[in-house]
C-alpha cells in the first residue's frame, strides 16, 4: 500500500487505504484535501460508513479518502479528538477542519464533506 | 423493473430469517437496507441467549445470519426504501437506486436507539456521549463512565465496559432493574455500583463531557457527578415511516400491530421483529421472519382478502 500504510487481513470491508502513525503525517502533507474514516472492529455501525467513503471516494478524485483503526493507532484518534466511532476527519492543507461523529447517512456525510472541504 | 413475489425491507434477524424461509418455500425475494446488514444485533457484545450459542458477540452472530441467508437471496445494503406505493395487487418500492415490484411486502425495519431528550446529549453526541459500548468502549479506558437505563442492554453495556477497564456506573430512574437475572447477578458480582430511582438531567462539558446532572426521583434532590463518558442504553424507538405511508395500523407506542401469522392490517403486508415491539429479542425477530414469511407464502397462493371477510383465522386485529 505504499506510503499510507499496509492492508491488513480481514481489516475491515473498505478497500481505501489504512493509516498509522508513519502515514498519516504524509497523508495530510501530500494531499490538499484528505478525509479519514476513524473505525474500529467492534463498531457495527461503522460498516455501514465504509461502503459510503468507498462511493464517495470514487466521486470526489481530489480528495484523498483513508481510514483509520481507532484500536490499533488510538493516539492518533484522540490528539484529534475522536472519542467516538465511526468518526470522520476533514483536513485541508495540513490541518484539521472539521469532524463528523455518530452519523450513518450518505447525505450528511457528503454534505458535510462538501462544506468542510468547499466541493 | 425488476419484480419479486416478496421484498424484504430490513436486514435484522427478522428480515434474513425471513428471506430464508420464503425462497425454501418456493418464492422470489430479495432483502433491502438502508444500511447494513445486522441490525441492532451487530452492536450487542456479547449475546448468550440465542439458541445454540453459548456466548457470541452481536458483530460475529450477525455476520453468520447474514451469510446463511446470503445462500438464498440477495441481500442489498445502503439501499434505503424511499416509499412503497400499492397498485391494486401489487406494490411498488421505490428506493434510492431504483425500483422494483412485489406482490408481498415484509417490513423488517426494526428500531433505532431512544435518546433522552436532555439539555446537552446531542450537543456531546460522540464527544463523551455513546449509544454503542462496543464502539466507543476503548476511549473511555481508565476513565469515569456512567451507563443509563435497566434493561439486559444498559447491564451487558456495563459489564462490557467494566471488562475493557472503565470505571463504570449504572443509572437507573427505578429501584429495581428489568434485566434478566443472569445478567444482574454478573453486574453485581463485578462490582458495578448502581445510582437507584436516579435520572440524567443534564450533560456539560467544554469540548467534551465533563458531568451530568443527576436528580434523585425519590428525594428530589440534584447532583453533580463528574464523567468523561455516557452510554445510553434506554430502549428503541420503531423505524415505522414505511408502515404508516402503507397504513399499517400502529399501536398507541408506535409499533405495528400484527396477528398471529405476522400480517399487518394491509393485505399483502406483514411485519416481523423489533417494528412489533414486545419482546425484543433476536430469536423472537427470527421466529416472527419465519411466520412472516410463510404467510406471505400461503396468502400468495390463497389471499385470503379474496375470500369471504372473517374466513381466515386471527386476522382480526
Amino acid at each position: 500500500m505504499g506510503i499510507f500504510g499496509r492492508k491488513k487481513k480481514n481489516d475491515s470491508p473498505s478497500g481505501l487505504p489504512d493509516l498509522d502513525e508513519r502515514s498519516f503525517p504524509e497523508a495530510l502533507s501530500s494531499n490538499r484535501k484528505v478525509v479519514v474514516d476513524c473505525w474500529n472492529t467492534h463498531c457495527a455501525p461503522c460498516r455501514k460508513v465504509h461502503p459510503i467513503m468507498e462511493e464517495l471516494a470514487g466521486k470526489y478524485g481530489t480528495i484523498f479518502f483513508a481510514k483509520l483503526n481507532t484500536d490499533e493507532h488510538v493516539s492518533i484518534a484522540v490528539e484529534h479528538g475522536v472519542m467516538s466511532v465511526p468518526t470522520i476527519l476533514f483536513f485541508k492543507d495540513g490541518e484539521m477542519v472539521g469532524a463528523l461523529a455518530g452519523t450513518t447517512s450518505r447525505e450528511d456525510i457528503e454534505s458535510a464533506l462538501k462544506e468542510k472541504l468547499e466541493v | 423493473m425488476e419484480s419479486y413475489d416478496t421484498v424484504i425491507i430490513g436486514a435484522g434477524p427478522a428480515g434474513l430469517n425471513a428471506a430464508i424461509y420464503a425462497v425454501r418455500a418456493g418464492l422470489s425475494a430479495i432483502v433491502l437496507d438502508g444500511k447494513t446488514a445486522g441490525g441492532l444485533v451487530a452492536e450487542s457484545p456479547a449475546i448468550e441467549n440465542y439458541l445454540g450459542f453459548s456466548s457470541i458477540d452481536g458483530m460475529k452472530l450477525s455476520a453468520k445470519f447474514k451469510t446463511h441467508a446470503q445462500h438464498y437471496v440477495q441481500i442489498k445494503e445502503i439501499e434505503p426504501v424511499t416509499d412503497i406505493i400499492r397498485k391494486e395487487d401489487v406494490f411498488l418500492v421505490k428506493t434510492e437506486r431504483g425500483e422494483y415490484s412485489a406482490k408481498t411486502i415484509i417490513l423488517a425495519t426494526g428500531s433505532e436507539h431512544r435518546h433522552l431528550g436532555i439539555p446537552g446529549e446531542e450537543e456531546f453526541s460522540g464527544r463523551g456521549v455513546s449509544y454503542c459500548s462496543t464502539c466507543d468502549g476503548f476511549f473511555f479506558r481508565n476513565k469515569e463512565v456512567l451507563v443509563v437505563g435497566g434493561g439486559n442492554t444498559a447491564v451487558g453495556d456495563a459489564i462490557y465496559l467494566k471488562g475493557v477497564g472503565c470505571n463504570v456506573r449504572l443509572v437507573h430512574r427505578r429501584g429495581s432493574l428489568r434485566a434478566e437475572k443472569a445478567l444482574q447477578d454478573k453486574m453485581f458480582s463485578m462490582d458495578i455500583p448502581v445510582m437507584w430511582d436516579s435520572e440524567l438531567v443534564e450533560i456539560y462539558g467544554d469540548s467534551k463531557v465533563k458531568g451530568v446532572r443527576v436528580r434523585n426521583k425519590k428525594t428530589g434532590e440534584i447532583s453533580d457527578v463528574a464523567v468523561d463518558g455516557i452510554f445510553i442504553s434506554i430502549g428503541e424507538d420503531p423505524n415505522n415511516d414505511l408502515a404508516k405511508n402503507l397504513g399499517v395500523k400502529l399501536a398507541d407506542d408506535g409499533y405495528v400491530i400484527i396477528d398471529r401469522f405476522s400480517r399487518t392490517n394491509v393485505p399483502g403486508v406483514y411485519a416481523a421483529g423489533d417494528l412489533t415491539g414486545g419482546v425484543k429479542q433476536i430469536i423472537v425477530a427470527a421466529s416472527e421472519g419465519a411466520v412472516a414469511a410463510l404467510s406471505a407464502y400461503e396468502d400468495i397462493n390463497n389471499p385470503y382478502w379474496k375470500k369471504d371477510e372473517g374466513s381466515v383465522e386471527g386476522f382480526e386485529i
